[in-house]
């Protein structure tokens, strides 16, 4: 009975914490350029997301490692601080965009200007950090995040074509631009695979103490819940493809994102979408300020842990406390969240093996996993989908800078 | 049992189950005629500094030593005091009263009580 | 004084070049084996190879599919403490030649 209620609980925590303004906006942008036609990499996202989340949490049940803690352990300082500064600072990146995003869904609610509300959103989300446990972080804040289900709900009653939603799940090289193209593939993929996500799971496993009786859960988990999420992002996609595809209309300002809802539910709908862009936002920026801070703490072993009290990890708490401040200046200074967040998905994707290859090889290093090591399928399929995409973005980066 | 694969860069944690840092450094000592003894652990930034640059690492323990009295040169745990159990180390004595959780102390006594709430 | 003389640090000697006796580069030292010698714990044998990293990106590539026939690294040298000169850390060297070595790894085995 206690399995059945974690097991739905963790299903429901990660379709309730799958969109951010991260896939939000990408896949907003991918419909609205290219109809369905790129839904083929949000399934691609998805999947690798799924797997890795599988894997992080396989390797903290067995292992009782997080993965910082055994990347140190296994390949050195030295090389451990190759992806921990690569992720650190694409993370970084991540959670002012994800600031800016709760901070732009205040300033559409309220119509008072962005940066004003970048002091305000930075220390709500401090507060629930410094005052509250792991297991309300993750359940609270997910659960308010179902509101997100709004976007599949709304997608379904706009009547799309599934034919042609079908024939998207198929890559298929594109008609017009066709490096804005593969620039928005990547983005939709990184922001599927933002690597904070299986880090911080691991982490999570360990604070909520899993043990090897977790395999199977963690298996349907990961699957379910992350399948379920991949779906909302698609219901995204197939939203901007009505609403902004048909007239050629690129979303470029946050404040078009009303739109993809209110054709539906009229002013609702714009509020739905105002809502599920703050909580998925602030839910988003607990996970990075943790994910982070969890990297230093563990790559240096100091004591940490959410459910302690910030007097028991004086270092740990601070470093939250530091990484949230710095990420919010982005929003403080007017950076625009849409751009940001463009950059830091496309820096996602290309930085992909740096932070995966490393945490492959743990995963197959039997010290750590004995028989429960990965098989060849989870090694290619993460391994192919990562360096893909990295090779796109690299590629598609620069093309992308000139052609703006 | 092997130094690198098994010790340098392992999670140490004290007599109270508290994380106690990573082993940063090993030191050897060398003696005629017999094989080097594992003679101590250390755990401090300088010594993981070092492992980066050398130079920068100097420069930082010139500064410290400055502000902090003594504390310029790398905290050292003798090979003895360490006990390996379960996948990591342990320590015989409380880390809270050492080096290892000097930052930790200060901290929480400046900073953290000073936040209402905490 | 004399006590800085005595001392070596691990990590300092981790990964850098071991030459023997000729000049000739072995690879580089990747591992050290401890055991308990006269009640205390002592490095007994020293570990050279190709690197410790490349050796787990390269078993790990291997698992792969289509990179089966990527080759293994060649197995570590081993030097039995007596052989290597540690009293300066940046310029490791074995009193023994490659093929020596390679000997009393054979005979080792047998």
């Amino acid at each position: 009975m206690k399995r059945a209620f974690e097991l739905t609980l963790g299903i429901v925590t990660s379709v309730g914490g799958f969109l951010e303004i991260g896939s939000i906006t990408t896949a907003a942008q991918a419909g609205a350029g290219y109809g369905y036609q790129l839904a083929w990499s949000v399934v691609l996202g998805t999947l690798c997301v799924a797997f890795l989340v599988e894997m992080s949490g396989r390797f903290a049940a067995v292992s009782k490692h997080t993965i910082p803690d055994a990347m140190r352990e296994r390949f050195g300082v030295n090389f451990f601080a190759v992806p921990l500064i690569v992720m650190f600072l694409v993370s970084l990146l991540t959670l002012g965009a994800e600031l800016g995003g709760a901070a732009a869904a205040l300033n559409l609610a309220t119509g008072r200007a962005l940066p004003i509300w970048a002091i305000p959103v930075a220390f709500t989300a401090w507060l629930v950090l410094w005052r509250s446990t792991f297991s309300f972080i993750e359940n609270g804040v997910s659960f308010l995040g179902l509101v997100t289900i709004a976007f599949a709900v709304g997608a379904v009653k706009s009547h799309p074509h599934y034919g042609e939603l079908a024939r998207g799940l198929v890559p298929s090289l594109p008609h017009t631009r066709p490096s804005h193209y593969w620039f928005v593939a990547v983005s939709v993929i990184g922001a599927s695979i933002s690597p904070y996500l299986y880090y911080f799971y691991s982490s999570g496993a360990i604070e909520e103490k899993w043990d090897e009786s977790y395999i199977a859960m963690n298996r349907v988990i990961a699957g379910l819940g992350m399948s379920f999420g991949g779906f909302l992002s698609v219901a995204v996609l197939v939203l901007a493809a009505i609403v902004f595809h048909p007239s050629g209309t690129d979303v470029q300002h946050y404040q078009q994102l009303p739109q993809l809802l209110s054709h539906v539910f009229h002013t609702p709908g714009a509020w739905l979408v105002i809502g599920s862009l703050f909580i998925a936002c602030i839910g988003a920026t607990l996970e990075i300020t943790l994910a982070l801070a969890y990297l230093i703490a563990q790559g240096l072993g100091w004591n940490w842990g959410e459910d302690l009290k910030p007097h028991a990890d004086a270092r740990f708490s601070l470093a939250y406390t530091l990484i949230i401040a710095v990420a919010a200046l982005f929003v403080l200074f007017g950076v625009d969240p849409l751009q940001l967040t463009q950059i830091a998905m496309a820096l996602t994707s290309a930085s992909l093996p740096i932070g995966v290859l490393p945490f492959l090889i743990l995963m197959n290093d039997r010290d750590y996993l004995g028989e429960h090591t990965n098989g060849r399928i989870g090694n290619a399929v993460v391994m192919s989908i990562s360096v893909m995409a990295a090779v796109l973005a690299v590629v598609s980066i620069p093309l992308e800078l000139v052609g703006s | 049992m092997h130094l690198i694969g098994n010790i340098l860069d392992e999670q140490l944690q004290d007599n109270g189950e508290r994380n106690a840092g990573r082993v940063d450094g090993i030191v050897l000592e060398l003696r005629d005629g017999r094989p080097p003894r594992v003679a101590y652990v250390e755990v401090s930034p300088i010594t993981l500094l070092s492992r980066f640059s050398r130079r920068f690492a100097r420069w930082y323990a010139r500064r410290i030593d400055r502000k902090l009295d003594g504390r310029g040169v790398p905290f050292r745990i003798p090979w003895s005091r360490i006990e390996r159990r379960g996948p990591g180390l342990r320590l015989d004595f409380d880390a809270t009263s050492t080096p290892i959780y000097a930052l930790e102390n200060w901290l929480r006594q400046h900073i953290v009580r000073r936040v209402p709430g905490a | 004084m004399m006590v800085q003389i005595h001392e070596v640090h691990v990590e300092r000697m981790l990964s850098q070049r071991v030459r023997d006796a000729d000049g000739h580069v072995l690879g580089r030292l990747e591992e050290m084996r401890v055991e308990i010698v006269d009640g205390e714990h002592c490095v007994v044998e020293f570990h050279v190879g190709a690197g410790a990293m490349i050796e787990r990106v390269a078993s790990f590539v291997r698992q792969l599919p289509f990179f089966r026939g990527v080759p293994g690294a060649r197995s570590a040298i081993r030097i039995p403490w007596q052989l290597l000169d540690l009293s300066d850390p940046n310029n490791l060297r074995v009193s023994a030649t490659r093929r020596e070595l390679r000997e009393l790894q054979r005979k080792d085995r047998a």
